[in-house]
């Protein structure tokens, strides 16, 4: 048994058997042809490339009906490179003036093309890369008669580790099969992460050297909220794993009697709101479902993540209008977007930055480009027609950033005249510096909410990389000058009046929740796969007495406040140890 | 690359004006646009003129924000395919809020 570290990026555990994904593709041979042989050579070139684009159409049509346009949206620049008329060009000279064999023509063509995209040194073209990667695999499996990275037929649960999940492959999953993976790069926002999340799937990214670590056919067990990865558990570990996998069947079933409709209140009957995180427009229907109440947070990076477009205005609109209308009756919260840190978009040139997560990021990218926010605002402020649109900007440290995002929706208002909708959109901050915590009172009359986002306010508060595996135990959203912190917010608004939510994924660990109802926060939003399980742990608690182990106490560590809290949640029966989503074996 | 063909057809000098340039979309929607004419499409920046309707081509151009770029086209419908190829580049790919692409409810 052996352990090894990654970032956690999609959660839940899984125990499964390692299918390892070579993606490099094997060195093609050198290998010429007779000047007879010409034209079969040329036809066997066009057939690959016939068969390459037939396969990226049919992906393309299984990834739409499976995920949407905007899923389906991220095979259309590989499309374009099959078509490429230079590479064409270059490969059928290759075969008509150096004698080569077609696979030999067009590899050593990709090669250029590879070398060319990398001179150009722009971080869109480079990311470019993995797409010409795709395309020169496809094509050579059919020249050479290699199997396509396939999942084989069979039963076994199956943990995929690979350097990279390409995109065509991380599309086609089917959960039942596959029930997680393991990459070596990739970040949390990553494409295929974004897929992990929608099957409901863990992920560890960020695993150095997790080919070297984790040999193909040995059983692994992944946890995708930790970033833990077990090689060859000890019976103890799956033994342990089993017991969740019951204990978690028998909350299901309690859970299904939980009628979704029925209000969130505490057992001292304190109305509680609880609302959904979602990534994705088709999404917001799921959190009606579970009973959510309205969208808290709805990320807006999917229009961009992985999709290397920018999105247009209308793209964007269709995307809004859609999340309200699917909630005619409660509030959709667009968070604008949250790019730099690990969201890098393939379309902007991002600075190389020592500290990306001080740099430029989120509402400084925004403000620093406003043609890319003036076009979310407006599709923003145009969907709001349809339903109770609101916007959060994230990444507030000043009230010039409000202000002036104010008068670009007021722009935005004047320029659409007669067709803006009546009223003016909502516009709130995510609370997630220091600045913004310490300027609270200032920013109050600026803002009409406010969100705590708890991860970033924890990494800047303890000055922690959220996505360093190293450090994974230094991150704890319940360290005492967090909890000051959140008491501030609290403290704040109230003299306000200013409506606050938490948005961050505190809330969504059932002590994590439980402390943030004990400090007096009563609205929530969760991401989907812990919804359900937190409004039973919102249920089962009693307002009153939470507030008093919290007001109380003065814990010297998190893991103080999260044995006591803990133990308090284990007394009133709505803690199982581990409520984190189990799939496997 | 033509590089040292005899140059010849319409031509046209644009400026490109979307903030981020010619990037992979606005790319991906000029080879699109070429691909419906039959002529021959070429797009230049500088001393280095590409096929207008590979990808990879417009891509190695790198054209950012503010740079003119000259499009000309050789053969059926030459001069209709640089007014539309032109208008495509001018109008921002449909990108840029103040450049009027955008499309209204």
């Amino acid at each position: 048994m052996s352990t090894v570290e990654g970032i956690g990026a999609a959660p839940g555990r899984a125990l499964g058997r390692v299918h390892r994904l070579e993606a490099e593709a094997a060195p093609v041979p050198h290998r010429t042809i007779a000047p007879e042989e010409v034209e079969a050579e040329v036809r066997r070139f066009e057939q690959a490339r016939a068969a390459a684009r037939e396969r990226l159409e049919a992906l393309k049509t299984e990834t739409g009906d499976r995920f949407g346009p905007y899923d389906a949206g991220m095979f259309e620049a590989q499309m374009l490179m099959v078509d490429d008329p230079m590479i064409e060009e270059g490969t059928l000279a290759y075969i008509r003036e150096n004698y080569l064999a077609a696979e030999r023509a067009f590899d050593l063509q990709m090669l250029e093309h590879r070398v060319r995209l990398l001179d150009s040194g722009k971080t869109m073209e480079i990311d470019r890369l993995s797409d010409l990667h795709d395309v020169r695999h496809r094509v050579l499996s059919t020249l050479l008669d290699l199997p396509e990275p396939e999942i084989p037929e069979g039963d076994e649960p199956l943990i995929l580790v690979a350097r990279d999940l390409p995109p065509s492959l991380a599309a086609r999953l089917d959960a039942a099969r596959v029930v997680g993976f393991v990459t070596e790069r990739g970040s949390r926002a990553g494409h295929s992460v974004l897929i992990a999340k929608s099957l409901g799937i863990p992920a560890v990214v960020g695993v150095t050297a997790a080919l070297e670590a984790l040999p193909h056919g040995c059983r692994a067990l992944i946890d995708g909220r930790t970033g833990r990865i077990v090689c060859d558990p000890d019976e103890p570990e799956i033994e342990a794993f089993r017991r969740g996998v019951v204990r978690l069947e028998a909350r299901r079933e309690r859970l299904v009697e939980a009628s979704p409709e029925r209000p969130t209140r505490t057992a001292d009957e304190v109305e509680v709101t609880i609302q959904a995180n979602v990534d994705r427009p088709d999404e917001v229907a799921r959190a009606r479902t579970l009973g959510a109440a309205g969208v808290g947070l709805f990320r807006s990076e999917f229009l961009v993540i992985g999709h290397r477009e920018i999105p247009s205005e209308a793209e964007q609109y269709e995307a809004y209008r859609m999340a309200v209308e699917a909630f005619p009756d409660r509030e959709v919260v667009l968070r604008t977007f949250d790019l730099g840190g690990d969201k890098f978009p393939m379309f902007l040139e991002m600075p190389r930055e020592e500290n990306p997560y001080l740099g430029w990021r989120a509402i400084r990218v925004c403000l620093d480009l406003p043609d890319l926010f003036l076009n979310q605002l407006r599709a923003a402020v145009r969907a709001s027609a349809h339903g109770d649109l609101k916007i959060l900007i994230p990444f507030v440290t000043s009230v010039d950033e409000i202000e002036r995002t104010r008068a670009l929706i007021g722009r935005v208002y004047d320029e659409l005249g007669e067709a803006a909708p009546a009223g003016r959109v909502p516009l709130g901050i995510m609370v997630e510096t220091p600045a913004a915590v310490e300027l609270l009172d200032r920013i109050a009359p600026h803002v009409d909410f406010v969100s705590l986002g708890t991860n970033d306010l924890t990494q800047y508060v303890l000055a922690v990389d959220r996505g360093n595996a190293k450090l994974a135990a230094v991150f704890e959203p319940l360290h005492p000058a967090l909890l000051a912190q959140y008491r501030r917010i609290v403290r704040a608004c109230r003299t306000h009046d200013l409506p606050v939510g938490v948005c961050g994924e505190l809330a969504g660990d059932p002590v994590g929740l439980a402390v943030l109802i004990g400090l007096g926060f009563r609205r929530f939003s969760i991401s989907l796969s812990t919804l359900t399980e937190q409004r039973e742990v919102a249920r089962g608690v009693v307002a009153a007495e939470l507030r008093k182990l919290v007001d109380g106490a003065d814990w010297e560590d998190g893991a103080a406040c999260r044995a006591e809290v803990a133990a308090y949640l284990e007394d009133r029966g709505v803690f199982e140890g581990d409520a984190a989503r189990l799939s496997g074996e | 690359m033509s590089g040292n063909e005899i140059e010849s057809g319409p031509a046209r000098h644009v400026t490109i004006p979307n903030e981020l340039g010619l990037h992979a979309r606005p790319a991906a929607a000029f080879v699109k646009l070429s691909s419906r004419f039959d002529c021959e499409i070429y797009i230049a920046k500088g001393d280095l003129e590409v096929n207008g309707k590979s990808i990879m081509g417009v891509m190695m151009l790198a054209a950012e924000c503010g740079s003119t770029v000259r499009i000309r086209a050789e053969g059926p419908a030459a001069a209709e395919a640089v007014e539309a190829l032109a208008a495509l580049v001018e109008s921002g790919f449909g990108e840029n809020y103040a450049g009027g692409g955008s499309v209204r409810a």
